[in-house]
């Protein structure tokens, strides 16, 4: 697995980086100004790894640091440390279509943190399961709390049904006697009137009888029909009401619960103040008190959970009308597959567990020693001065230390001799410079036994290091510091990729090599080159020594987005912005490429062409590759304008065949008139000049049609109306930069002759015709 | 060309005045604008100097229009265009006063010799101009052009074009040269280069090149488009007639077919005789 992409947030001066890739040849550079935030980002991305931030990485606002890492799984990673069952549905399946790993690690105000599965599609997936069980919970106390009161209403009624039947009652028994006594009456009367006055009384009493116990009636069945009801709701009820008060409970717990690890938390930040035996001993006894009651506390919350968690389902599928054994069995297993399916913390855990270790180096103090003693080797003895080193030094020889058990001398020496070969012969292939003319250093080890001088240690065996030329053997502290880094840093890296062949890890280095000379800077770089198989370095410099300036991609610029403020939050511009950083920024590339000229070792004596600056070297260089052109013409960049004249002053005092090839702008004119007054074959209107210019062209940029300049060039969409030089002279872009760009896309063939339209491909021609086949012939007329 | 300040100030202006008053004041600006718009047009003197047998069927929709025509000569070469902004109305009309402009630009100093670069640097200055990059929310107007440049000796001639053809009529045989697929403007992915295509003339060939006005005017019984088959037909049937005559015949024809139906778009044929 490899790191692909990282994005920081709230860490020291960095708010928020935004994606920025790693350099997919295992090199990544982070240049930038001093305070830019390039150790910030080295530092993010080992707390990533460890975890472990101190509260001066907080930013003022307090918001919390969060580090998110993508990594491009193996191809053939399966998985296998994940249980699959246990893995929300689609989840590997993401992960596996879209061949990335994301893992966020979120810091808590006490400075705690999480590691949980990140990327989009992936949270959503989470996301959604939290919500489901959140609206599983909201949902069933909704329909809890109506059923509650759904019954309080069905048993008011009832109540107030069985009040107003006793009331009833007692009117129909009024009533009924009123109904006797008017029968009576009407026994007695004779008179006719009055006998027809009672008879319709008596009607209507009777009416009146019959209509309350048709209402009395009526209201007892409804009693009844609402004790059935109630009895049916009763069960759900119970459980219901139960439900409701373990969820209150779970909150009381889990209040309990932030308490006791707030004090357990406060009691142990505190333990380092105690002063006395007493004082400690009480704020032990307190200590463990708190950490009993944290335990106590979760041990109960997380009973409460899982019978909250089945309680609310079982209640759920009876409020659904399933019979009460199957919904107990259901409830159980649906509680079961949810709390079985990792959380995304756990699924983070689990994959952070396999990827590969993040490890900063910030200093390569641990130098060489002039010796050590055997036994402490054999110890372990990590105090012992230059262990470290020693041990490196035994790894990438491959040494074992029970190696110098062997007793047999003669085997020992010729081993050790044939050892000191093999590693001076792999130093020397990094360490270039030589010492005196041509002696290159060698590093030797010797087994010696202490003899009379140190009678404490007489004859116990001691390892011996020296580090010779031709002349001289000299132990490693009589070297100078820039050896004895260099040879620490080599024995440092040599022994991690050692140790870690099959590995996949990421180093995190800053600022290598300060003391070293330019040389072994590059001399660093090629360490870089050779352990980088498995191991992704990412490392920050403001040397431009160790920047490889055909391999730009590699950079990532780091600046202030406010330039003069250092409260100002740190920006990250990838390789392909570069351009949109600013000079300060970028100062160790383009002082490579104003370097350019001292390091080209290929002027030869022919076939020469200065050119005006490191722009129209890339372009040039880079149009000569597209035409398949096999003559190696050597374009010699000038520093400007101005340092034309030097570099044809110095060719033609080594007798060097050289031309001149400008373009016809402002800076340059002032340049052709002096050449051609001053120097007889600078006429530009001879055939045979030594000067030439592009007579239409401004700059390098105006080679290319309109379209493909933007296309090719500068990569944008924009309407330009004016020369392409002009527009990048208009938006303060980075000429030497996106010429670099363009020359990269050359010679990894991303570009070819053919891409381009007409015009272009005709200006490409009339150049290539007028300047690089003319010095092509002029040299073979020689 | 107006600057967006004026042409806010302008539709403030509209916007206070009483609605009659504005009515009028919009119609007779629009007129006037269409005076202005004229007298960018090239004069008949200019088109008399640069060919000698031409018609050139104008019918704007309204008081200004969104199709041009623009001629030139230079580097003894004749340059001929005919062209159809994005609209009609007032938006097109300002399309088209940037374009007669952007081209008597680009023909002005160190003209391009070759038809598709034209193109290619005119679309540059529209892209700039109406800062279109690519994003979704911009504006996506441009030209549909086509362009002729006629080299000095009349026997061959350069043709490029932005969705619009080229008609030649040569022994009573209709000759379309086709033109690239795309507008002078933002395209919807990426810009392409504009092709050229060069062929052979020969006198007494008639060329012909338009706007989509003349063919996708809906009218006749149906109400259906003229379209571009009875278009070409109708081009062979009088190729051969006097250029005053082709210019009354197409009007006429056109006006027939639109009848009472309302014209949908500015018409533009710019035809020519090589002589």
């Amino acid at each position: 697995m490899r790191l692909a992409e990282f994005n920081i947030r709230n860490f020291r001066s960095i708010v928020d980086t935004g994606w920025n890739s790693i350099s997919s040849d295992n090199i990544t550079a982070l240049i930038g100004q001093n305070e830019s935030g390039k150790t910030s980002v080295l530092e993010a991305l080992y707390s990533f790894y460890n975890g472990a931030i101190s509260e001066d990485i907080l930013r003022s606002d307090l918001s919390m640091p969060e580090v998110s890492c993508t990594y491009i799984p193996e191809s053939t990673d399966n998985f296998d440390y994940i249980d699959s069952r246990r893995m929300p549905p689609g989840v590997l399946e993401e992960i596996k279509n879209s061949n990335r790993l994301g893992l966020t690690r979120k810091w808590n105000p006490d400075l705690s943190s999480l590691i949980c599965l990140s990327g989009n599609n992936v949270s959503k997936i989470f996301d959604k399961l939290k919500s489901d069980e959140i609206n599983l919970f909201k949902n069933t106390i909704n329909r809890i709390e109506n059923l509650i009161s759904e019954c309080l209403e069905i048993k008011n009624e009832s109540e107030g049904l069985e009040e107003s039947i006793i009331s009833l009652k007692k009117k129909l028994d009024i009533t009924g006697k009123k109904n006797n006594e008017l029968k009576k009456q009407l026994k007695k009367t004779s008179n006719a009137e009055e006998k027809e006055i009672l008879k319709r009384n008596i009607e209507n009493v009777n009416k009146e009888y019959q209509h309350v116990s048709d209402t009395i009636k009526e209201g007892e069945t409804r009693i009844y029909e609402n004790k059935i009801k109630l009895s049916d709701k009763d069960l759900i009820k119970q459980y219901g009401e139960d439900c409701l008060g373990l969820i209150e409970s779970m909150d009381l717990i889990k209040s309990e619960l932030e308490g006791a690890y707030k004090s357990l938390r406060e009691i142990e930040s505190n333990m380092h103040l105690l002063k006395g035996e007493k004082e400690k001993k009480a704020g032990e006894t307190k200590l463990f008190q708190a950490k009993d009651k944290y335990i106590m506390k979760s041990r109960e919350m997380e009973t409460i959970t899982e019978n909250t968690g089945i309680k609310i389902r079982l209640v759920k599928n009876l409020l659904d009308n399933i019979e009460l054994s199957e919904a107990e069995k259901m409830a159980r297993q649906e509680y079961e597959t949810t709390k079985k399916l990792y959380s995304q913390e756990e699924a983070g855990e689990l994959f952070f567990r396999n990827i590969p270790q993040h490890e900063f180096f910030e200093d390569f103090s641990s130098l060489l020693p002039n010796r050590i003693d055997l036994e402490d080797i054999f110890e372990n003895n990590s105090r012992v001065e230059g262990f470290r080193a020693v041990r490196n030094f035994l790894i990438i020889a491959g040494l074992d230390p029970e190696f110098f058990r062997q007793t047999n001398n003669r085997i020992l020496k010729q081993k050790i001799e044939n050892l000191n070969n093999e590693v001076t012969v792999d130093f020397q292939e990094y360490w270039r410079q030589n010492v005196g003319k041509t002696n290159k250093i060698r590093i030797n080890f010797e087994l010696e036994h202490y003899d009379i001088s140190h009678p404490e240690k007489k004859g116990k065996p001691y390892l011996e290091f020296w580090i010779k030329d031709q002349h001289e053997r000299l132990y490693p502290k009589q070297r100078s510091r820039g050896v004895r880094w260099f040879l620490s840093f080599y024995l440092e890296l040599k022994a991690f990729a050692r140790e870690n062949k099959n590995l996949h890890r990421v180093l995190l280095i800053d600022e290598p090599a300060l003391s070293l000379h330019a040389r072994a800077q590059e001399d660093v770089l090629k360490v870089f080159e050779d352990i980088k198989g498995k191991i992704q370095i990412i490392y920050t410099t403001h040397s431009p020594h160790l920047i490889d300036h055909s391999k730009l991609y590699r950079l990532l610029a780091v600046q202030r987005a406010n330039e003069k403020s250092e409260q100002s939050e740190t920006i990250i511009f990838n390789a392909s912005q570069l351009h949109s950083a600013t000079s300060d920024t970028l100062s160790p590339v383009c002082s490579f490429m104003g370097t350019g000229f001292t390091r080209q070792e290929t002027q030869r004596q022919s076939k020469n062409i200065i050119v005006e600056d490191i722009t129209s070297f890339y372009y040039l260089s880079a149009i000569n590759k597209l035409f398949n052109n096999n003559t190696e013409i050597c374009f010699l960049p000038a520093n400007g304008p101005a340092g034309i004249i030097t570099l044809v002053s110095l060719l033609m005092g080594w007798g060097y065949d050289f031309s001149v090839f400008l373009f016809n702008n402002k800076e340059n004119s002032q340049i052709i008139n002096e050449l051609q007054s001053s120097l007889y074959d600078f006429d530009i209107d001879d055939p045979d000049s030594k000067l030439q210019v592009a007579d239409h062209l401004p700059g390098p940029e105006d080679l290319f049609s309109t379209l493909d300049f933007k296309k090719f060039i500068i990569k944008t969409r924009v309407g330009i109306s004016g020369s392409n030089s002009g527009y990048i002279t208009q938006n303060e872009l980075s000429r030497p930069l996106i010429a670099a760009g363009f020359a990269q896309s050359v010679s990894t063939g991303d570009i070819t002759f053919s891409c381009f339209d007409d015009e272009t491909q005709k200006n490409m021609e009339c150049l290539f015709d007028s300047v690089v086949k003319k010095i092509m012939t002029l040299d073979e007329t020689l | 060309m107006l600057h967006p300040e004026d042409i806010k100030r302008i539709n403030d202006s509209f916007r206070a005045a009483p609605e009659k008053v504005r009515n009028r004041e919009i119609t007779d600006s629009l007129r006037y604008a269409g005076l202005i718009q004229q007298a960018m047009l090239p004069s008949t003197q200019v088109i008399d100097k640069l060919l000698s047998e031409y018609f050139i069927l104008f019918m704007p929709k309204s008081f200004v229009s969104g199709d041009f025509y623009w001629v030139a000569y230079k580097n003894k070469q004749r340059y001929i265009v005919a062209a159809d902004c994005t609209g009609h109305g007032v938006p097109g009309a300002l399309m088209s006063i940037m374009g007669i402009s952007f081209l008597n630009e680009i023909t002005s100093n160190g003209c391009p010799q070759m038809s598709n670069r034209i193109l290619n640097k005119l679309r540059e200055k529209i892209m700039e101009s109406l800062n279109q990059t690519g994003e979704i929310n911009e504006s996506k107007d441009g030209i549909d052009l086509s362009m002729c440049i006629i080299n000095k000796d009349k026997t061959s001639i350069q043709f490029s074009g932005a969705n619009n053809p080229l008609y030649i009529i040569r022994n009573n045989k209709l000759l379309e040269i086709k033109a690239d697929s795309m507008p002078v403007g933002i395209n919807a992915v990426s810009e392409e280069p504009f092709s050229v295509t060069d062929i052979k003339i020969r006198k007494n060939d008639i060329l012909y090149m338009f706007s989509d006005g003349f063919p996708d005017q809906f009218g006749g019984p149906d109400g259906k488009k003229f379209k571009y088959r009875p278009f070409k037909q109708l081009l062979l049937d009088i190729h051969k007639r006097k250029m005053n005559e082709q210019h009354t015949i197409l009007r006429n024809t056109i006006n027939n077919w639109m009848g009472n139906n309302e014209q949908i778009d500015d018409i533009l044929i710019f035809g020519f005789k090589i002589i």
